[in-house]
């Protein structure tokens, strides 16, 4: 079924469902007005607005209605109401008062009511505090007028018989009469998806009114998942954005990319900002042109992320910014978009303390069946006989060293315990009209079920503080807001060895320890080297990172005038990493006779500041208004790392003490980044109905050599809301919301290596002759210059039925070109890279279908519904002199960047039993040609996304998301690395090979020695046999809760509180052949959590 | 369409500002992202401004051949000796998991890997070197700052090490590109250039370097030094008879074998446990590797002081060809040859040059990794005047060696029989040291005949490409001009 059908049908079914005419369900005797009203806006969702003082005049009512049309409910209540009328827009419900009861009557006022006089009022929130720079405009559009800071507003001339809008950003929007006295109203914050406030670049909007693709996910949306790290949870809930978890151990990386690979060979992590302060993507001193490189200890933990080090239950909201509208105002830096972290704030109102806190355990989510040793030793026999040979004197595990009736599973020993989760969280929050507060604490614990040797290791525990502080002076002009999140984390998980050996290990492989406890070396003769190395050997040393990370943020601002503000942001973060890893005697093979241990600390730090002051101002304009931002950003990160190889320590007890090593070997690194900016952005809001956004960014690099630091950025964004033109709210009254929204235009990516133009040269980590050398770095390279993207997107944005359903269709096209690459050349030149610009041009094209939809409301049922989809396709559309470049065997025009060339497997031979490859001549081969017979395999997703529902049922919520990619990846020959037959493990099915001509097998004969079946191996791991479908459908997390209902919690004295169970990872549909289809590598992907909690609000 | 035109006025106003704070921003804040070099490394400029650092780029090279565990290309099981001793009839590879014995044993090299990534063997690490002696090269043309002497002496080093580092790599692939400059530009797109013109480059700067390197063995900032790990003229004099040699100039081979052997500071050690030690009376040459705790690789990789051969790092040991090669009597074949037996009675032999295998820092390294030795210049003399027909010279030299070896003096007295004596003594004196063997069995033109062999019982199968390395991959596919070697 195609895309348009499938919504158009989604759409249909939930209409069917459900009608759009609101029903009542209402009885009692003698109520206010006022009671009523709220009871109808909690069952149907529509917002009141009135005067307080219309109440004065009026009756108390009975009612006994059910299942009443909202309109029918409203007209009884107002029957016996002389003086009073309603009117319904969109979902806001307005009470006015009757004019034709009036005129009549008073035929006097008539005449004063037509001179025109001036309309006074003042604008709050729900808390009574003033709103500054909120639109009140006639609803003809003639004048119009913001309030000022203390929120008042005036406009001139008016009569008594118009109609004012008042709007203000994340707001409901609300239309009142005009009347003679001073208006007092208080907005309501809009909980409406369109309406809800979305934060953008220096500033927020709603969808509603922005003309950028911007996708939100709330704090509710974090909360309900058990992850450590916040990128997890955005896992299938933004089009457009893939995060890859990259190992399920605690503390483990993540890939993120939004829209598609821009950059040949360059960075492509997103630009992520925590309360406005940019925060590294890559942990310090990693590369991020190469995640392996890094200087972090535990191999899985290489790539590791940064956002790790972020609390997400501090967080408020995540806004991931896509297309040019959004993100050109950070010029330089969002040409692979930007992800906004917000995180929460104290509000108005006496003190509330949330205590939230769960537990659970982990387990791995899919795993692979090995061969048991009966099975693994025939399966040597087997390849011995192939080879007509006999063991060698080092086939331990079938000449007789090793007792062959041993088995053990290595995996259910190394990986199949039960991890352990836990987190706990309390926030304490308040304020007042003038300062409000919020203190947040938690703490998190997770451990993964591997074999540990010594006490308090294996885990991964956060402790994190976060606080928030906002004031304003009394005459609300001043305003100053701080922020800070301090995490410290202390990890201890190391896992690589088994999530790799596990697979690999012999299962007749000696036992573990000896009968006294030691490490079992399994030794011919005592006193000589091991026939093997003992996996527990690295359990007795220890390794373990501390990362404590401060983000902190300022941000002062003062109205200069009406409309007007200064405001100046100051941001800080430092994150600083002491790693220790320690081999003590105790874990090496006593027949290696070493003496001594070793050591390995390293220290990262990063710490970086930015200072962004700005000038906002917002007036009218004719019948609209504008909106006027112009700012500077100056921005300085430094990072930097020390690592030092200690050895020669006098005993394993002092191996963490580095001052007793015999001897060191130190090596550091330390980098420096600065960058500046001038932006501004102009945008101009017609009747909310035509929208304008022009954004200008002129940026500054440090990256980049003399003369080539400076570089323009800019974008065009226009929207038209076309239902709020008449001809179409009268010709089509079922939709409640059109947009049609366009943008164009630049971004940057400067994501190379600091000091990339100059050769380096860099002292060498040895000694020669007494003196150290220094040797070249790099290549001199002054021509290194931005990389531009250039990025079009087009949508279309409907709400249905009062917004009941809403689709959002993005399309978009980015293009990068003067491609920043780190080119491969040959090592002739002495390096085997270089970082340059690239003439090539490189497309990104998509579409993004969003479908939210409430499915059914009533007052004790309601199911609410999300789908997302993205198509996305990667291209190269030029590459000027592409067959004497260095790609030009490894990009096609036409093709993907990600391409990859492998040989095409054609089965296994049924004579020789080996594997053979299709060849350019013709036939097949078992040793391919990799510039002849080499062909094109995508691994880029075709299209990905997620389905979330969420039902509540009286005090019952459920919540569940699926997540869902179609990509082809790596398959189990990723995770198995000797030619099967040789002394290594293998899964399964394996089994299922050649053993005799006339044999149609998928596996080649086993064999344990170089001759044909050798090098055919060589080959089948860069031929398409390796690689195969890895898409999947995740049942990504449940969550259920169930919250106590308001008479009992009175008893208990408590304002909420709910008890919940959370799932995560809990069911993946896959044909994926190997362990996880995400990870696709030896480790299990994503862990499967289950927890259980409670969240109280005192 | 209305409303937009409306609202261009106020743009045009708001450009105006934006373009004052732009200009601002330029005048006055260009220096904020102007940034000094980073404080842990200087640049290319600052290097060659004074003696200390640009000796310690010529310093680096030395280091990157001898201290680096991982990639030695001068001692251990990275090494041209290792690696192209499995490859040849000198060592049997007992480690099935190693994967660069699995493919140099069996000849079974090739320039992708089991993974799909590039093979690259020594070729960048040789090339990497050659850049930094080309940047040396350039960056002392244009200095001011390092006094002439300096300049002189790291002029020749670097000249003597990249002719030393183009002779392994003609040696290994046959014809590759000749990279003198610093431009990747220039180097990334160069064909490959016929062994003959490599060749007149090594010589070419071997001169040079003689010219400019003193008699003494100095230290990197000229004071006179005792250890001999940086080349001297008679390092360049000794290395250049061994490429007259390899070139077929007999008569320039042989006047530069006599001027080293004439050198009095050198003389042949009697005692055979002192040629490589690095006080040894016979180097001309040493790498000093300075990894601690170690003294060679050779001694840790090679030395079975654990156990039979199996893995890391006792993975090989010597070929029974090998052993068998030796005359009964050679005190090489006593002193260079370790034996191990195990529970089987099976014995193991390993080369025992380099006698010390254990770890232990808290002692000083008393053997340093041997490049160029005397020994070697009275072979290179002796085949150089069995070309020239001179038999009795010829003679004369083998019985040095021979006698040294307590052996009886050679039999062979024409000119074929006396080149079969030498390359027999080149293979007991010169085993595992800088894949001599190999490169012999190639001269002499005897390597299709000996791997044709020795190939098969090694599980593999031998073709004559196999005389020369495969290309990598990487550089296949960065440059376009770059062809591979045919078989691969």
């Amino acid at each position: 079924m195609n895309i348009t059908g499938f919504l158009l049908l989604a759409a249909c079914l939930h209409v069917s469902a459900r009608g759009y005419t609101q029903k009542v369900t209402l009885s009692g005797k003698d109520m206010p007005l006022e009671k009523v009203f709220n009871i109808i806006e909690r069952q149907t969702g529509y917002a009141f607005f009135y005067d307080f003082d219309i109440f004065k005049d009026t009756h108390k009512v009975t009612l006994n209605v059910k299942d009443m049309n909202l309109d029918e409910v409203l007209k009884a209540c107002l029957r016996d109401q002389p003086l009073l009328d309603f009117r319904i827009t969109n979902t806001t419900i307005s009470i006015i008062r009757k004019k034709t009861t009036v005129a009549p009557a008073q035929p006097t006022i008539v005449n004063r009511d037509k001179d025109p006089f001036d309309f006074r009022g003042t604008v709050t929130d729900e808390n009574g505090q003033p709103l500054s720079g909120a639109t009140v405009k006639l609803k003809n559009g003639k004048v119009a007028a913001i309030t000022d800071e203390r929120g008042d507003f005036k406009l001139k001339n008016i009569n008594e018989d118009e109609v004012v809008e008042i709007s203000y950003t994340g707001y409901i929007l609300v239309e009142l009469p005009v009347k003679k006295e001073a208006l007092r109203v208080s907005l309501k914050r809009a909980t409406n998806k369109l309406d809800e406030v979305q934060v953008i670049a220096y500033g927020t909007s709603t969808q509603r009114l922005s003309t950028g693709n911007i996708s939100k996910v709330t704090s509710k949306e974090i909360e309900e998942q058990p992850v450590p790290n916040p990128l997890a949870a955005l896992q299938g809930r933004v089009p457009g954005l893939i995060v890859t978890q990259t190992t399920g151990a605690p503390g483990g990386g993540f890939k993120v990319q939004i829209r598609g690979k821009n950059s040949i060979s360059n960075g492509t992590d997103p630009y992520y900002v925590i309360d406005g302060v940019p925060y590294n993507s890559q942990i310090a001193g990693i590369p991020t042109n190469d995640q392996n490189a890094g200087p972090l200890l535990n191999p899985e933990l290489k790539g590791g992320s940064p956002l790790n080090f972020i609390n997400p239950y501090d967080i408020e909201s995540i806004e991931v910014l896509k297309d040019a509208d959004a993100t050109a105002i950070y010029g330089s830096r969002a040409a692979n978009g930007a992800i906004l972290i917000t995180t929460k704030k104290g509000k108005i109102g006496s003190m509330r303390i949330d205590l939230n806190a769960y537990t659970g355990i982990t387990s791995l989510a899919r795993d692979i069946k090995l061969l048991n040793t009966q099975q693994y030793l025939a399966m040597r026999h087997e390849a011995f006989n192939n080879d007509k040979r006999k063991p060698g004197p080092a086939d331990y595990d079938i000449n007789g060293v090793w007792d062959t009736t041993r088995y053990t599973d290595w995996s259910k020993i190394f990986l199949h315990d039960a991890g352990h989760y836990s987190d706990a969280q309390a926030n304490v929050s308040g304020g007042n009209a003038n300062t409000q507060y919020l203190i947040g604490v938690g703490y998190y614990r997770q451990d993964m079920g591997v074999p540990k040797l010594l006490p308090g290791v294996g885990a991964d525990q956060k402790a994190s503080a976060h606080f928030n502080i906002n004031s304003s002076s009394s005459d609300k002009k001043f305003k100053l807001a701080l922020t800070g999140s301090y995490v410290a984390d202390r990890n201890t998980v190391q896992t690589a060895n088994f999530s790799s050996l596990r697979l690999t290990l012999a299962p007749d492989a000696p036992a573990l320890f000896n009968p006294d406890g030691s490490l079992n070396w399994a030794p011919l003769t005592p006193g000589v080297r091991g026939t093997w190395n003992n996996p527990y050997a690295t359990l007795l040393g220890r390794c373990k990172g501390n990362t404590s990370n401060l983000v902190g943020n300022l941000t002062l601002s003062y109205i200069l005038l009406k409309g007007l503000e200064l405001r100046t942001t100051l941001g800080y973060s430092n994150s600083q990493t002491d790693e220790l890893a320690t081999a003590p005697v105790s874990s090496l093979d006593p027949g290696l006779h070493v003496t001594t241990g070793i050591s390995q600390f390293n220290t990262l730090n990063n710490h970086s500041w930015i200072v962004e002051p700005q000038l906002d101002y917002k007036m009218e304009l004719g019948k609209g208004t504008i909106t006027a931002l112009i700012g500077g950003s100056f921005h300085q990160a430094n990072n930097s790392y020390n690592r030092v190889f200690a050895s020669g320590f006098l005993s394993d007890a002092l191996l963490e003490d580095i001052a007793s090593a015999g001897s060191l070997s130190p090596s550091s690194s330390s980098t420096q980044y600065r960058y500046e900016a001038v932006f501004g952005r102009l945008s101009y809001n017609l009747q909310d109905k035509y929208l304008l956004n022009l954004t200008a960014r002129r940026d500054g690099s440090s990256r980049f050599g003399p003369g080539r630091q400076f570089a323009n950025f800019g974008a065009v964004g226009a929207g038209w809301i076309f239902t709020r033109e008449n001809f179409i709210q009268k010709s089509l009254p079922f939709l409640s919301f059109g947009k049609i929204r366009a943008s164009y235009g630049t971004t940057g990516n400067d994501q190379i290596a600091d000091y990339g133009f100059l050769d380096l040269y860099t002292p060498t980590s040895f000694v020669y002759q007494g003196n150290r050398g220094v040797y070249p770095q790099n290549l001199f390279n002054p021509d290194l210059a931005w990389e531009t993207t250039k990025k079009l997107e087009g949508a279309l944005e409907l709400g249905f039925f009062k917004d009941r359903i809403l689709i959002q269709a993005s399309f978009y096209r980015n293009r990068s070109g003067n491609e920043l690459v780190r080119t491969p050349i040959s090592a002739v030149t002495g390096f085997a890279v270089i970082q340059s610009n690239l003439p090539a041009l490189v497309q990104n094209s998509g579409k993004e279908f969003v479908l939210n939809t409430i499915n059914i409301k009533t007052t004790k049922f309601s199911w609410s519904s999300s789908f997302n989809l993205t198509i996305a396709r990667n291209k190269l559309v030029a590459f000027p002199n592409l067959a004497n470049s260095s790609y030009s065997t490894s990009l096609i025009i036409g093709q993907p960047i990600s391409i990859l060339k492998v040989y095409h497997f054609k089965g296994v031979n049924d004579t020789t039993g080996v594997y053979q490859f299709a060849s350019a001549k013709g036939g097949n081969t078992y040793s391919p040609d990799y510039y002849k017979d080499a062909i094109p395999l995508d691994l880029t997703p075709k299209f990905y996304g997620g389905f979330l529902n969420s039902f509540t049922y009286k005090g019952f919520n459920l919540d569940f998301a699926f997540q869902f990619v179609k990509q082809q990846g790596q398959n189990q020959f990723a995770a198995f690395g000797l030619m099967p037959g040789m002394m290594d493990n293998l899964p399964e099915d394996a089994l299922n090979r050649w053993q005799s001509p006339g044999d149609k097998k998928p596996y080649q004969q086993f064999s344990q020695t170089s001759g044909k079946a050798s090098t055919a191996f060589r080959f089948v791991k860069g031929s398409d046999y390796a690689y195969g479908d890895a898409s999947f459908i995740r049942l990504k997390n449940v969550a259920i809760s169930w919250e106590l209902p308001k008479n009992w919690l009175k008893k208990i004295s408590l304002q909420t509180c709910r008890f919940y169970v959370q799932g995560q990872n809990l069911l993946t549909i896959t044909n994926y052949k190997g362990i996880d289809p995400e990870s696709q590598g030896y480790g299990g992907g994503p862990l499967r959590v289950w927890t259980a909690g409670f969240h109280v609000t005192l | 369409m209305l409303s937009l035109i409306t609202i261009s006025r106020p743009y045009k106003t708001n450009c105006g500002l934006l373009g004052l704070l732009i200009i601002f921003c330029q005048a006055g804040c260009t220096k904020f992202v102007q940034l000094d070099p980073p404080t842990s490394a200087i640049t290319g400029k600052i290097v060659f401004d004074n003696n200390t650092s640009a000796a310690a780029a010529m310093t680096s090279i030395y280091g990157n051949i001898a201290s680096d565990i991982d990639y030695s290309i001068a001692h251990g099981k990275t090494s041209i000796g290792y690696l192209m001793g499995l490859a040849a009839d000198e060592l049997t590879n007992y480690d099935p998991t190693n994967q660069l014995n699995v493919q140099f044993y069996p000849n079974a090299l090739s320039s992708i890997s089991s993974n799909g990534k590039s093979n690259n063997y020594f070729w960048p690490l040789l090339y990497n070197q050659i850049y930094i002696t080309n940047s040396i090269l350039a960056g002392l043309t244009n200095s001011k700052g390092v006094s002439a002497s300096i300049k002189s002496q790291i002029t020749g080093e670097a000249k003597f090490m990249r002719a030393f580092l183009y002779f392994y790599l003609v040696n290994l692939y046959g014809d590759v590109p000749l990279a003198t400059g610093t431009d990747y530009r220039v180097n990334n797109l160069l064909h490959r250039s016929p062994s003959a013109e490599i060749y007149k480059q090594i010589i070419a700067d071997l001169k040079d370097a003689q010219a400019q390197l003193s008699d003494d063995f100095l230290d990197a900032f000229g004071a006179k030094a005792t250890e001999k790990i940086r080349p001297n003229k008679s390092a360049a004099t000794a290395f250049l008879a061994r490429v007259y040699l390899y070139t077929g100039d007999w008569a320039n081979a042989e006047t530069s074998a006599s001027a080293v052997i004439g050198n009095t500071k050198l003389t042949l050690e009697t005692n055979f446990n002192n040629v490589f030690l690095k006080s040894s009376k016979e180097a001309i040459w040493q790498l000093e590797s300075n990894y601690v705790g170690y003294n060679t690789f050779d001694g840790l990789y090679y030395v079975l002081s654990y156990g039979a051969p199996g893995y890391d790092p006792s993975s090989v040991a010597l070929s029974p060809d090998l052993v068998n090669a030796f005359e009964a009597g050679d005190k090489r074949r006593t002193n260079w040859i370790g034996e191990y037996t195990d529970d089987n009675i099976t014995y193991y032999y390993y080369p025992y040059k380099y006698k010390i295998s254990d770890y232990d820092e808290t002692v000083s390294p008393t053997e340093y990794v041997m490049v160029l030795r005397l020994a070697e210049q009275y072979l290179i003399r002796a085949e150089a005047r069995a070309q020239q027909d001179n038999v009795s010279g010829a003679q004369g030299d083998i019985n040095t060696i021979r006698t040294r070896a307590g052996l009886v003096n050679t039999s062979a007295s024409d000119k074929a029989s006396l080149l079969a004596a030498i390359f027999n003594e080149r293979r007991t004196e010169l085993f595992t040291e800088w894949g001599h063997r190999w490169f012999d069995l190639k001269r002499s033109s005897n390597l299709n005949a000996v791997m044709s062999i020795v190939t098969p019982q090694k599980g593999g199968s031998w073709s004559p490409n196999w005389a020369v390395l495969p290309i990598p991959l990487s550089d296949l596919k960065a440059n376009p001009n770059l062809t591979q070697n045919s078989g691969y």
